[in-house]
């Protein structure tokens, strides 16, 4: 039994290890998540699953640019995350052209909507998004093979005037 | 000249240089455990704030917050949240949660000077957060319900000591400041033997013998007080 033991533990501390380093670089460098859905169509394709690279150090001081994309928890759902891009930030004024209204973006949220307008459930339905929700920026996807490269900032034209 | 070549040759650098990774690496490993235990499993904090009277100290109070809880979604009303602040993400605060989400919430609009009550339905996925001193507490009253997803640990345990000498140990680099240094000289507090020796320790840190260079106060606070006692047990 202790033999039985003693030749696993080096395995069991190797996991171990292993798991708090990647945990951590998960938590502070970068992480992948995988696409679901088809609300950022064209920038990505709902019919392959692609797994994208989230980078997070942009959350150590939540410097976030308009036109990313970013990864964050849904304000409806805890449990779920979900990929917008960010089109404005706190201050901004937004033109919402379905409710023919301008809004001003309160401090310390953002405005986040999908691509594919027509099929997205974003900022136009929940409003603002706190930032703190915010769990990082993507930055390429890595697979599937022939659509790797990276995810470039983009701003719809006339939509927002910025502070 | 050659006699130098010959006694760096003589050095062995490949087994210092193993020595150096390996210890390194150990480092890292530590703080990466740190880290894990700290962001997803149970953490201390320092809350501070008149918005939480009288359950948390005005001058400031360390707290266990549990993180595993919040994340398992295993928050009900009247539990204290530690939870990013909606205003600010780089500030974290602490409030008490009066309703999830379908419940309907009453509350009083401007409790100082008036007695209208309003009443609003906790969306889907939020939670209605009040600090317990309505006067001084900016909650959900102004900037509304708050997503769940900002929570970020349930606060379980309260040090009831607050300023005592193992806790200034660790948390001199978060809460360092006049307040709390003024404080220590105060002999008004009954201390157990733990925390006279934390005290005595945490005093010749002040002193400057064990300090980091980052903390300036020591100097500013000698010119004020000048030359100092260490406190005697109580």
């Amino acid at each position: 039994m202790a033999r039985a033991l003693a030749a696993v533990w080096p395995l069991v501390k190797g996991c171990i290890t292993g798991s708090v380093l990647g945990i951590t670089v998960a938590d502070w460098v970068a992480s992948v998540v995988t696409m679901d859905g088809a609300s950022m169509h064209p920038t990505f394709d709902p019919q392959q699953a692609e797994r994208a690279l989230v980078e997070k150090r942009c959350l150590y001081r939540y410097d976030f640019s308009r036109g990313d994309v970013v990864v964050f928890r849904s304000p409806r759902d805890h449990r779920e995350l979900m990929v917008k891009r960010l089109i404005a930030l706190p201050g901004d004024w937004i033109q919402i052209p379905e409710k023919q209204e301008i809004r001003q973006i309160p401090e310390g949220h953002c405005w986040v909507e999908g691509d594919n307008a027509a099929l997205s459930f974003d900022s136009r339905s929940y409003g603002p998004v706190p930032m703190g929700l915010l769990r990082g920026r993507v930055t390429h996807i890595i697979w599937p093979p022939q659509r790797i490269g990276r995810v470039d900032r983009k701003m719809p034209e006339g939509r927002i005037m910025p502070l | 000249m050659s006699g130098f070549v010959r006694r760096l040759a003589g050095i062995p650098w490949r087994s210092i240089a193993g020595e150096a990774l390996s210890r390194a690496f150990l480092v890292a490993q530590a703080y990466c455990a740190v880290h894990v235990v700290d962001q997803h499993l149970c953490s201390l904090a320092i809350v501070r704030g008149p918005s939480m009277l009288p359950a948390m100290n005005l001058a400031g109070d360390v707290v266990a917050v549990d993180r595993v809880s919040a994340r398992l979604g295993r928050i009900a009303p009247g539990d204290v949240v530690m939870m990013i602040s909606p205003e600010d993400p780089r500030k974290s605060v602490a409030k008490r949660v009066v309703g999830m989400q379908g419940d309907s919430v009453t509350y009083l609009v401007d409790p100082g000077n008036s007695d209208a009550s309003k009443t609003v339905v906790v969306p889907q996925g939020h939670v209605w957060v009040q600090g317990d001193n309505p006067y001084a507490s900016r909650d959900s009253r102004q900037f509304g319900a708050v997503p769940y997803g900002l929570i970020t640990g349930k606060i379980f345990c309260r040090e009831v000591d607050a300023i005592s000498g193992a806790n200034i140990l660790l948390y001199g680099t978060i809460s360092w400041d006049t307040s709390n240094y003024q404080l220590l000289n105060l002999q008004k507090r009954t201390v157990t033997p733990l925390l006279y020796a934390g005290n005595t320790f945490c005093w010749h840190i002040l002193e400057g013998k064990y300090y980091p260079s980052r903390f300036s106060l020591v100097s500013r606070n000698q010119d004020k007080t000048g030359h100092h006692e260490p406190p005697t047990p109580g």
